[in-house]
């Protein structure tokens, strides 16, 4: 029977408040890496960014991203230095709503610079607080990631309910 | 019942120092995706494809892209399918850049329709962009040609196809 493509690697459902969750100990064995996401945080707003780190980087080095953000009625362009990756729903947005998100990461285990694409949306069945996010980001970093954190951009945290996967894709 | 696997590799390329692969060995799949992790040696030049040989199209495409301070849509026929937008690819040593390609209903009578996710983050400029073109032909697709226009496929290069069954 020949090996699964999408392998289920690690699955987070969190019960509290966290400021950040860490998939580690990531097996260099896969061609890509996705990451789905269903989150929501304790920011007072509608809606807060979420950041992407590295092999336990406690700063944002060697990061950067450019992305286009549809809010309600308007669209927009901007670039970042640090590795946003999605938009999350928040202490304001509509109660029992939760962002998604997909985060995909090529050639995660390579020994060249990483990107990477994600998309997010932000739905509450409000008439103003309506978001959809695509990011492109960059690792400029030749080193193989083998750990990934997930954290807000304001110092806030992820509230119980969001849940975090990653999956392993092979090419072979 | 033992289930049959539903998303399986088909096919990997790593090209270097050439401009085209073909993949032309593919059938009983219902969709099909293509990850695409390219650059380009010493000329830069843009990340196409095409499908049945079709040089002349017109491929309908609408665009919708960001490139880090304004946001824009827009729509044209060209006669291929810009895997990066219509823009080139990069010829930085270490950086490369991703486009993932859904193609539905490749085998299908219909007229065929590709999303694109293109992620082209350069650390100083490059553009995000989503891209959805239709090829107008009811003929099914049975070969797929990624190329570029510019210089050659630069070591490290990778597509991978793969295929989707439905239940």
């Amino acid at each position: 029977m020949p090996s699964p493509t999408y392998v289920a690697l690690a699955k987070t459902v969190l019960t509290g408040t966290q400021a950040e969750i860490t998939f580690s100990s990531i097996p260099s064995t896969y061609t890509d890496l996705l990451i789905l996401a269903s989150t929501r945080s304790n920011r007072v707003s509608t809606v807060g960014f979420v950041k992407i780190r590295f092999n336990g980087a406690t700063a944002d080095t060697n990061l950067t991203a450019r992305f286009m953000y549809g809010g309600n009625s308007t669209v927009t362009s901007s670039t970042e230095s640090y590795g946003q990756v999605g938009i999350s729903d928040a202490a304001n947005s509509g109660a029992n709503t939760f962002a998604s998100f997909e985060i995909y990461l090529p050639n995660y285990a390579g020994s060249t610079a990483k990107p990477i694409s994600s998309t997010s949306a932000s739905e509450d069945n409000s008439t103003s607080n309506t978001y959809i996010q695509a990011t492109a980001s960059l690792l400029n970093s030749t080193t193989a990631i083998s750990s990934i954190t997930l954290l807000l951009n304001n110092s806030d945290s992820f509230v119980s309910g969001s849940r975090f996967d990653l999956y392993g894709i092979k090419n072979s | 019942m033992a289930a049959g696997a539903t998303y399986e590799p088909i096919a990997t390329s790593s090209p270097s120092g050439t401009t085209t692969v073909t993949f032309n060995s593919f059938s009983g799949y219902t969709d099909l995706v293509i990850i695409a992790v390219a650059k380009n040696d010493t000329t830069a030049g843009q990340l196409l494809m095409r499908f049945n040989g079709d040089t002349t199209g017109p491929y309908s495409r609408t665009l919708l892209i960001g490139d880090g301070s304004t946001a824009s849509s827009s729509r044209s026929a060209p006669n291929t399918i810009g895997l990066t937008g219509g823009v080139s690819m990069v010829t930085t040593a270490d950086t490369f850049i991703m486009a993932k390609a859904n193609i539905f209903s490749y085998a299908g009578s219909t007229n065929k329709t590709v999303l694109v996710e293109h992620s082209q983050d350069l650390n100083g400029s490059g553009r995000v962009g989503r891209y959805v073109y239709l090829w107008p032909s009811t003929s099914a697709i049975t070969s797929i040609e990624i190329y570029t226009n510019g210089g050659n496929f630069s070591a490290g290069t990778r597509f991978t196809l793969y295929g989707i069954k439905a239940a």
